[in-house]
């Protein structure tokens, strides 16, 4: 049996609007990640993973060694939009611009080296770049690793600069982000037939999943597992309506965890609020679970890419232990399912879902019973 | 200013976490990492902020010498444009 025993999570309610770019729009940023970015010395993504990397976290994985192998996982999503050149963040004055002096391999992979390194992590470390659905991806790879290669310990961070000019400008161009001037209009939600959409976020979460063994602490959760699928689609930046990638994910993910459809009763959804998503990701969920309730962490705290599956799944577990599944906020229709109001948490297997640009759907099952 | 002291600043800005760094002493000190507990990423964002401080531009050789910080020290006495009474302004020179 797989233990999730620690989960660090980063991520703000609050909004501050920037004007100065291409695509004006409110982002939910953690600002005090931004200082001195603009010499090109410091990354506000590794900034942020300064604030969830806790001693605490470190000591418990040195001083409570397991038998077996521990791997290090670091879910990079799109590994870094900062560099991006041509369209976009062509303005050098804007508050966010900045350019790093470091190659992107040091900021990603070689970074992750460094961090197991702090883990004393010697068996296993890899980078991942499955986009928004990455933190959840690697759970595939990581009951991989578990069933299969020896392991007794994963630990798995996320995070991506997914605040930073080029990112905004991207999101607002494909009009998925809300634009400064549809504010007073439009509110981020998900699933809903008035507002749409999304504001982008900044987050980044650290997980530490193990093998039950004498020194192991209390486990927040059970992991039960995971599947990560690709629809049947020529257009690797669409979603199918008909959901096809999500089922293949839920599906998959049922079946590895060895669980019923009927016995998932709560989902945390990738919940964009994108038509696109809306329309694929219900679908796929009334046509491959039975009776369940439904809510979206995004537009309470933004699109964090890549965090996004791992860091909504730990707010999801801090809000059960509290005994609901909080409503998606700003739904503008009464929905007992994707729901409208805060629900009570029921006990059992939850679904957790996340999609990646590149065709990429990710499904991972855990469950409340510990 | 006291080059130790902004050597061991630059450190501090730039290193994620001090386990195993051994604050300078003296500008002999090598930049190896048995001697001073800095691995090559941590010399290298050191100097980089170093050069950064001292308004030195950035080349493509990184030609910076690494035997011992008073070989650092002299690099940027030699090609810096500029420099600041304290460390603390320096540090705050960098935006």
């Amino acid at each position: 049996m797989i233990y999730m025993t620690h989960c660090e999570t980063l991520c703000t309610t609050e909004k501050t609007t920037y004007a100065d770019i291409a695509f004006p729009q409110s982002v939910h940023i953690v600002k005090d990640t931004f200082k001195r970015a603009k010499s090109g010395l410091f990354y506000p993504p590794h900034k942020a993973f300064d604030k969830v990397i806790l001693q605490k976290t470190i000591d418990y994985v040195v001083d409570n060694p397991v038998v077996g192998k521990t791997a290090f996982m670091f879910a990079a999503g799109s590994q870094g939009w900062m560099g991006t050149s041509g369209r976009y963040d062509r303005n050098v004055d804007a508050e966010l611009h900045y350019k790093t002096k470091i190659p992107f391999l040091t900021l990603t992979n070689i970074y992750a080296g460094r961090i197991a390194s702090m883990f004393h992590v010697h068996d296993h470390v890899s980078t991942d770049a499955s986009a928004c659905a990455s933190s959840l991806k690697v759970l595939m790879d990581m009951q991989n690793l578990f069933w299969h290669y020896g392991f007794d310990r994963v630990i798995v961070l996320a995070g991506e600069d997914s605040v930073c000019v080029p990112s905004l400008e991207f999101f607002g161009d494909a009009k998925a982000s809300i634009q400064l001037s549809e504010e007073p209009d439009r509110k981020p939600s998900a699933f809903d037939g008035v507002n749409t959409g999304f504001h982008v976020g900044q987050g980044a979460a650290l997980a530490v999943f193990e093998k039950e063994h004498a020194g192991m602490s209390t486990p927040m959760t059970k992991f039960l597992g995971a599947y990560t699928a690709a629809e049947n689609n020529t257009n690797p930046l669409g979603q199918r309506p008909d959901g096809e990638g999500y089922s293949k994910a839920i599906e998959g993910s049922l079946h590895v965890a060895g669980v019923r459809k009927e016995d998932v009763t709560v989902v945390k959804t990738h919940g964009t609020g994108t038509d696109a998503n809306n329309k694929a990701e219900k679908a796929a969920l009334l046509r491959s679970l039975d009776t369940f309730v439904a809510t979206s962490y995004k537009p309470r705290i933004g699109h964090t890419l890549s965090a996004s599956g791992l860091l909504e799944t730990g707010l999801l577990l801090n809000d059960m232990k509290r005994g609901i599944v909080p409503q998606i906020l700003n739904r503008t229709e009464h929905d007992d399912v994707f729901l409208s109001y805060d629900a009570p948490a029921p006990r059992g297997p939850f679904l957790s879902l996340a999609a990646g640009m590149g065709n990429i759907y990710s499904a991972a099952i855990f469950s409340t019973e510990v | 200013m006291d080059f130790l002291k902004l050597f061991d600043a630059c450190v501090r800005e730039t290193k994620p976490r001090l386990e195993g760094y051994i604050p300078p002493t003296s500008l002999e000190v090598t930049l190896k990492e048995e001697d001073i507990g800095l691995d090559s990423l941590d010399v290298t964002l050191t100097l980089v902020l170093l050069s950064d401080i001292y308004g030195i531009p950035e080349t493509e050789d990184f030609n910076i010498p690494v035997e011992s910080l008073q070989a650092v020290h002299d690099y940027m006495q030699k090609n810096k444009k500029r420099d600041f009474d304290t460390v603390e302004a320096a540090m705050e020179s960098v935006t």
